[in-house]
């Protein structure tokens, strides 16, 4: 993920440098076309005020558009960041018929606590899962299990209780149907879901 | 099915022709035995009395019809006719003329001869049911009705053969309710105890599971996701509508219910962890009977409702456990196989059908209250899950996956006679057998 920032990173700066290239050729040329004019005894007619007036109005046009792709590219860059650490911090994996909170788990909770602290205005969804083995009813349970464990380690450190929501999908909501380890290990999770307080 | 019911009893006039009790205290078969021979009978085509050539087709439907329906009971063995020494249609249906060693030859224990007069729409259904060995009748019955009625004709009087050769009816009047899994949702469906007439009772497109029939017969209650969150609604089944009765905010499961149809136990995350609750269905109250920090959940009373088995994972593991009615006196039943889920209580006996692991799947297993080892019920390949004992306790449905199939099946509850009763959806789960709906 880390080695695709800065990939994306550098992208833009080479899209703003052609950007800026582009961008700086225009009034070179203009210039020009100025100096060629001067050498004329009877100074700039009136069509060529006109056009040198038409010309600084695109050029401020083009400048003016300039600016406003640049803001949407970082507002993108920014929800795209935005998003991909949401992405790092949307489960939690648990190991087979438990609801225990590994380490690693924990560790993506005290981000997501800390997004939650930076972000007051932050709720989240914990969506409890199971692989298919077993029982569907008892998986419900344990579904509600896991969820409650996330929900209880984020208030452990401070976050209110009134922020987190939780709910139980059991195995009814598999992400992959394979019966092999690797695909029951992805359907033993806590899926959160962020929404912002209106 | 009320109304069904009446327009039968009215429409059928039934007359005794004859009616000799099976001989005090005589049982054909034995069918709680777990070595139970498959009963043989001889089902002859049945009598054309007017001979009305345009119904000649009905003599052997039948006889066919009568043969199948015996059949799917899995105590029968329906010999081929191919076999029949004579013809007893033509010889004569009644005790007099039947050539009772020309049957016995041939390795039948009872003989099926009927007659049929049909008149415009009407029909007139006779059928008798012979000992072969002691050369006798057992019992004799004649049905009168639309000829549109004659499956039904033929349903009653394999009714009554059951009841004469094994003591009781049979489950012909009964259903199974199942949630059906497709395209990442889930629906309640019933069938007939034969498979027959698939009806799909919810269109939620949500995720809806686990019903659970009332004793009445009348009401399904279920767990559905419809309005989000995992609520619990019971749906009248003549209506066909639904009504929340249960809703927390957290996870609700139904359970069982109570005998009189007035009370249900469930599950519910309400006050922390999932605890078993009894839930008053009139007015939505209650009452808490666990209290443990673990998972408790899939709650079943027994027959005279003065005990529970459940799950719970307290011990470390999903393990059966048994409580008194009032959730005193929590014992745990299952030690084998670190994973014992699904308990159902048979409906006449001290005995837990549930399933476990076994050769590293889930197989349905047995087990009486008291203790002891389990037995193993389901042998194939594949996993085999939420068993649901039929209202007899002879017979047990459950989700069977193999080979990437899920199907809902029924076997004896001595584990043979593996049908299937629903296939073609991406999964099935929680069978939930029916009471009596005495449809015939």
């Amino acid at each position: 993920m880390k080695r695709y920032g800065s990939l994306l990173a550098l992208l833009m700066a080479l899209i703003f440098a052609i950007t800026l290239t582009n961008g700086c050729s225009t009034p070179k040329k203009a210039t020009k076309e100025e100096t060629t004019s001067a050498k004329q005894p009877a100074g700039p007619s009136d069509e060529e005020l006109a056009r040198q007036k038409a010309e600084q109005e695109a050029r401020d046009r083009s400048l003016r558009e300039q600016a406003i792709r640049d803001q949407e590219a970082r507002d993108r860059a920014a929800r795209d960041a935005e998003a991909a650490r949401l992405k790092d911090l949307s489960k939690i994996y648990f190991d087979f018929d438990r609801a225990e909170l590994s380490t690693e788990a924990r560790e993506i909770l005290n981000k997501v606590a800390e997004l939650l602290k930076a972000s007051p205005k932050k709720n989240i969804t914990i969506e409890g899962n199971c692989d298919d083995r077993g029982t569907n009813e008892y998986n419900l349970a344990l579904g509600q299990s896991r969820a409650d464990s996330a929900a209880r380690y984020l208030q452990s450190l401070g976050i209110d209780r009134k922020r987190i929501k939780t709910i139980s999908y059991g195995e009814e909501r598999p992400v992959c149907t394979e019966a092999t380890e690797a695909c029951w290990h992805k359907n033993r999770n806590a899926t959160f879901v962020y929404a912002e307080k209106k | 099915m009320r109304k069904n019911h009446i327009v039968l009893f009215f429409v059928f006039m039934l007359w005794l022709v004859a009616m000799v009790p099976a001989a005090e205290g005589k049982v054909y078969i034995n069918i709680d035995s777990p070595s139970t021979q498959k009963f043989p009978i001889a089902i002859t085509t049945f009598k054309n009395m007017n001979d009305a050539s345009a119904q000649e087709s009905l003599s052997p439907w039948f006889a066919d019809t009568l043969g199948k329906t015996l059949e799917i009971t899995g105590f029968f063995n329906i010999l081929d006719r191919k076999a029949f020494l004579v013809d007893q249609a033509k010889l004569g249906i009644a005790t007099e003329n039947i050539q009772f060693s020309a049957w016995s030859g041939i390795g039948a224990e009872s003989l099926v001869t009927g007659g049929f007069t049909v008149n415009g729409r009407d029909l007139t259904l006779e059928c008798r049911l012979f000992d072969v060995v002691q050369g006798k009748l057992i019992v004799g019955k004649r049905y009168t009705g639309k000829l549109e009625e004659r499956k039904e004709m033929i349903v009653r009087f394999a009714q009554e053969i059951l009841i004469a050769l094994t003591g009781e009816k049979g489950l012909f009047d009964t259903k199974i309710a199942f949630a059906g899994k497709s395209g990442g949702s889930s629906e309640i469906y019933y069938v007939n105890f034969d498979g027959t007439e698939p009806v799909k009772l919810t269109s939620y497109r949500s995720i809806t599971l686990s019903p659970k029939w009332s004793p009445d017969g009348k009401q399904l209650s279920f767990l559905s996701y419809k309005e989000g969150a995992p609520d619990l609604f019971v749906m009248d089944l003549n209506r066909r509508t639904a009504r929340k009765i249960l809703s927390t905010g957290r996870l609700n499961l139904p359970g069982t219910w109570s005998a009189d149809s007035k009370r249900m136990l469930v599950t519910s995350s309400k006050d922390g962890s999932e605890e078993v609750y009894i839930l008053n269905v009139a007015d939505g109250r209650l009452t808490r009977l666990t209290n443990d920090p673990a998972i408790d959940v899939s709650p079943t009373w027994s027959p005279d409702g003065k005990q529970i088995a459940f799950v719970s994972d307290r011990g470390g593991t999903p393990q059966i456990y048994l409580m008194d009615a009032s959730g005193a006196n929590v014992r745990r039943l299952t030690f084998e196989g670190g994973y014992n889920t699904s308990p159902a209580w048979h409906p006449r006996a001290n005995r837990v059908a549930y399933e476990g692991r076994a050769d590293g799947n889930f197989q349905v297993m047995t087990m009486e209250t008291e203790g002891g080892a389990p037995v193993r019920l389901t042998i194939n390949g594949g996993r085999n899950e939420n068993p649901a004992w039929s209202p007899d306790g002879r017979y047990i449905a459950f989700v069977s996956r193999m080979g990437g199939k899920s199907r809902v099946c029924v076997m004896n509850s001595n584990g043979t006679n593996v049908r299937v009763i629903h296939e073609g959806l991406d999964n099935y789960v929680s069978p939930t057998w029916s009471p009596h709906l005495n449809l015939y």
